[in-house]
């Protein structure tokens, strides 16, 4: 780790342009998370990496950025009566855990294979879990859609149910989000994975709010919003270990902060005018399009670690830039369907006043 | 209803003060968050997390009037 803090000492200087790209990466970003809990960050490293900030720095700052913008979230979606507290401390503490796990292995990948290596490993991880979580989630959205269940109550699926029968006796907790007890030997290792997958992919939501919804049964609305606060729990741990090593840019992290707090609020009220089917149908979208972002950078990568490919300079800064472009697109898709429901929504409740 | 948004005007207007200022002593503090915040300590490290509290707490009542005064507000069936 001391060698990555001889990298931090790159703090950079920041122009107007550069604040107000953030500002607005930031902002869209917010709006996103607001919605369905997590998103943005997959963005903000690469958005803040792309003006020169060194990789870690830009991990660790925007880390700093999440967890208040978590908690004025979480605040906020909690007024809406979508916040399940204990849910989110129980799952965030053992998010942590795989926070921190997540981060070994990313070194250990990083001293052994190298740049190269470590992004190779990434990217896979993105296009694994985007693959099966986000075909899962999409699939299931349009399933909703097709037998025109919009309107129903969500239905538990049988993994959750089968969840909720078990009684291991001393583990069990009550869930206010699921009006039922369940085994925290469950809750573990799903908190875990999100840690793992946060450390990893930086949106650890992309694995915590479908293992809400599908393995414990908890509603749409309040998994994303009770994802907030497992965000912020893991934000919060992982900032102070980002700071203890002096990674942290404050002023990053605070530029950020000023668009995502207006980007979350937005999103947060977007909540109360959708059906619940919409969170999976916008997460679902985003994760299918990030997935064809990173699926071509692992030509790329492993040209860069000669396996297979032979790729020219020029070809894998096209494929780089077509992969931000659409990581662009994804979130842009994400807070366009946000915002369209929102005026929707509004429109709708006019017209019955 | 329009004294509401008045009231809430005025908070914003104020709240809004504060988070420019908060801002504008961040991004006049530049040399010195480059110089000494690369080199950390355990104070330094519950000044970033106290900056970002403070900085939520602040900017986040401002940005929720911010959207309310535009009647960007929730749901009629999510107000009290």
């Amino acid at each position: 780790m001391n060698d990555l803090v001889l990298e931090a000492s790159n703090f950079i200087d920041l122009n107007v342009a550069e604040i107000i790209y953030l500002f607005v990466v930031g902002f869209v970003g917010g709006l996103v998370s607001g919605f369905i809990g997590s998103g943005g960050a997959f963005v903000l490293t690469p958005a803040m990496m792309g003006i020169g900030v060194p990789a870690l720095v830009a991990v660790a700052s925007n880390m700093c950025h999440k967890f208040p913008k978590a908690l004025v979230g979480a605040l906020k979606r909690a007024k809406y009566g979508q916040v399940d507290y204990k849910l989110g401390i129980v799952v965030g503490i053992s998010a942590e855990a795989g926070v921190l796990y997540g981060a070994h292995i990313q070194e250990s990948i990083k001293a052994t294979f190298g740049e190269a290596g470590s992004n190779l490993y990434v990217s896979a991880a993105f296009v694994l879990v985007l693959a099966i979580v986000g075909g899962f989630v999409m699939r299931d959205a349009i399933k909703t859609y097709r037998n025109g269940t919009i309107d129903e109550k969500e239905v538990k699926t049988k993994l959750a149910q089968w969840i909720q029968t078990i009684n291991i006796p001393g583990t069990m907790v009550y869930f206010k989000s699921i009006d039922a007890k369940i085994s925290v030997l469950f809750t573990i290792p799903l908190g875990f994975a999100t840690g793992l997958l946060a450390a990893t992919i930086a949106v650890g939501g992309f694995v915590g709010v479908p293992s809400m919804i599908y393995v414990m049964g908890v509603p749409s609305l309040m998994a994303s919003a009770t994802e907030l606060v497992v965000a912020f729990v893991m934000g919060l741990g992982g900032s102070i270990k980002y700071a203890l090593h002096g990674l942290v840019d404050i002023r990053l992290a605070m530029i950020i902060l000023a668009g995502s707090l207006f980007g979350i609020q937005l999103g947060a009220i977007g909540t109360t005018y959708v059906k619940p089917f919409m969170i999976k149908v916008v997460m679902g979208s985003i994760m299918i399009i990030v997935l064809l972002s990173r699926l071509l950078m692992v030509p790329v990568y492993m040209s860069q670690l000669d396996i297979f490919f032979d790729l020219t300079e020029k070809t894998s800064s096209l494929l780089s830039k077509t992969s931000f472009a659409i990581m662009i697109f994804a979130l842009a898709v994400g807070a366009f369907i946000v915002l369209f429901s929102i005026w929707k929504g509004k429109k709708e409740e006019e017209a019955t006043n | 209803m329009k004294k509401r948004i008045k009231n809430q005007g005025a908070k914003m207007l104020i709240q809004g003060s504060v988070v420019f200022f908060l801002y504008y002593a961040l991004m006049t503090k530049q040399e010195v968050i480059i110089n000494e915040f690369s080199h950390p300590d355990f104070f330094k490290t519950v000044l970033i997390i106290g900056i970002a509290f403070l900085f939520s707490f602040v900017h986040g009542k401002f940005t929720h009037n911010f959207w309310d005064v535009l009647g960007f507000e929730a749901s009629k069936k999510y107000q009290k």
